[in-house]
């Protein structure tokens, strides 16, 4: 413990941050401003994740920190033998899966408005293009192209929902998500594969 | 059965558009807040520990082989059961009471008698005097 707190600079401004299992160690030893950084390192990716599968804003915000939470919890029982990255975000995933099963989707609070796309998505040029194409109301057909993406998401199985929204949307290479999903690649490429021939039919308005 | 394969220009622009998605953002300020909401409840959480059976349940949840483990014994525990009580001789089953050992025991008043043999019929009663019944005119 000594010697890996000693190699982590006390400053906020260190050169080089520290790696995970270092803060991993760390936080196994009872420090919470190492798991505080693990949180802000991950927190992104996390809620991410939860709020494509469930399409609702509270829920991620809800499960994610649930997710942490247990991480916390479970911590001690962290070996090392994956990285943090991928046990997090098993842990979130599990949670994410299990709440699906057990509460059907519905309708968020708070849906994401136009203002929420950050200004790089909105100017995006296969943004504006797609939706140019559509109607000549640009900020209607944005709001309807993100309502049918989620619609369309919704319609796809847990385990194909999972597939897209890690690799499509998140961008994980199919390794990471077999490690994730406790399976093999050939088994992600072929739940990618299914996912996205449904995802074409269902939004083939957008896509010709 | 062989899948249809997709037009490459529709899938790439599927990808494309699937990966607008990356920039829904939740509210402003979300993020800067995220890891004091944390922090927040495991302190609730270290001060309200959970029952026991949904921290079972949470294990469960987070290590799938241990749930398996559980899922197995419990369906040999079930299916043991089922067998034994099967295999098991039918005399060891429960007896309502002692059949009877002489003729006179029967006759005592009050005595609820449990016998496996039929029940005698009213009228197969050869040593029973019975008399058809006639109705008047």
């Amino acid at each position: 413990m000594s010697e890996s707190a000693a190699a982590i600079p006390a400053a906020s401004e260190a050169p080089a941050p520290p790696d995970d299992l270092t803060l991993v160690r760390q936080a196994q030893a009872g420090d919470a401003a190492a798991f505080d950084e693990l949180v802000r390192r991950y927190q992104r990716q996390i809620y991410g994740v939860v709020y494509h599968m469930t399409s609702h804003h509270e829920d991620a915000s809800d499960l994610a920190q649930e997710a942490f939470v247990k991480a916390w919890q479970a911590l001690k029982s962290f070996k090392g033998d994956s990285s943090f990255f991928t046990w997090i975000y098993r842990i979130a995933v599990n949670r994410t899966l299990n709440h699906l099963k057990t509460r059907k989707f519905r309708e968020s609070k708070h849906r994401f408005s136009l203002n929420d796309l950050d200004a790089e998505a909105e100017n995006h040029p296969d943004m504006v293009a797609m939706v140019s194409r559509q109607t000549p109301r640009r900020d209607a057909a944005l709001a309807e192209l993100q309502e049918k993406l989620n619609d369309a998401l919704v319609q796809l199985s847990e385990n194909h929902r999972l597939v897209v929204t890690l690799h499509d949307i998140q961008g994980l290479p199919h390794e990471a998500i077999a490690q994730v999903m406790k399976c093999n690649t050939a088994t992600v490429r072929t739940r990618l594969f299914y996912a996205r021939q449904q995802l074409q039919g269902i939004l083939s308005d957008y896509l010709k | 059965m062989e899948p249809v394969q997709p037009n490459p220009n529709e899938f790439e622009r599927l990808q494309r558009l699937l990966a607008l998605k990356r920039h829904e953002l939740p509210p402003p300020g979300f993020f800067e807040h995220f890891p004091e909401q944390v922090r927040a409840r495991i302190t609730q959480a270290e001060l309200v520990p959970e029952p026991w059976w949904r921290q079972w349940l949470e294990a469960l949840s987070v290590k799938p082989a241990l749930a398996t483990t559980y899922a197995v014994v419990a369906s040999l525990l079930v299916v043991g059961g089922v067998w034994m009580a099967k295999t098991s001789p039918p005399s060891g089953g429960p007896q309502l009471a002692v059949s009877p050992t002489s003729p006179g025991d029967s006759n005592l008043s009050g005595a609820l008698v449990a016998s496996n043999a039929p029940p005698p019929g009213l009228f197969n009663t050869p040593s029973l005097p019975v008399q058809p019944a006639e109705f008047k005119k």
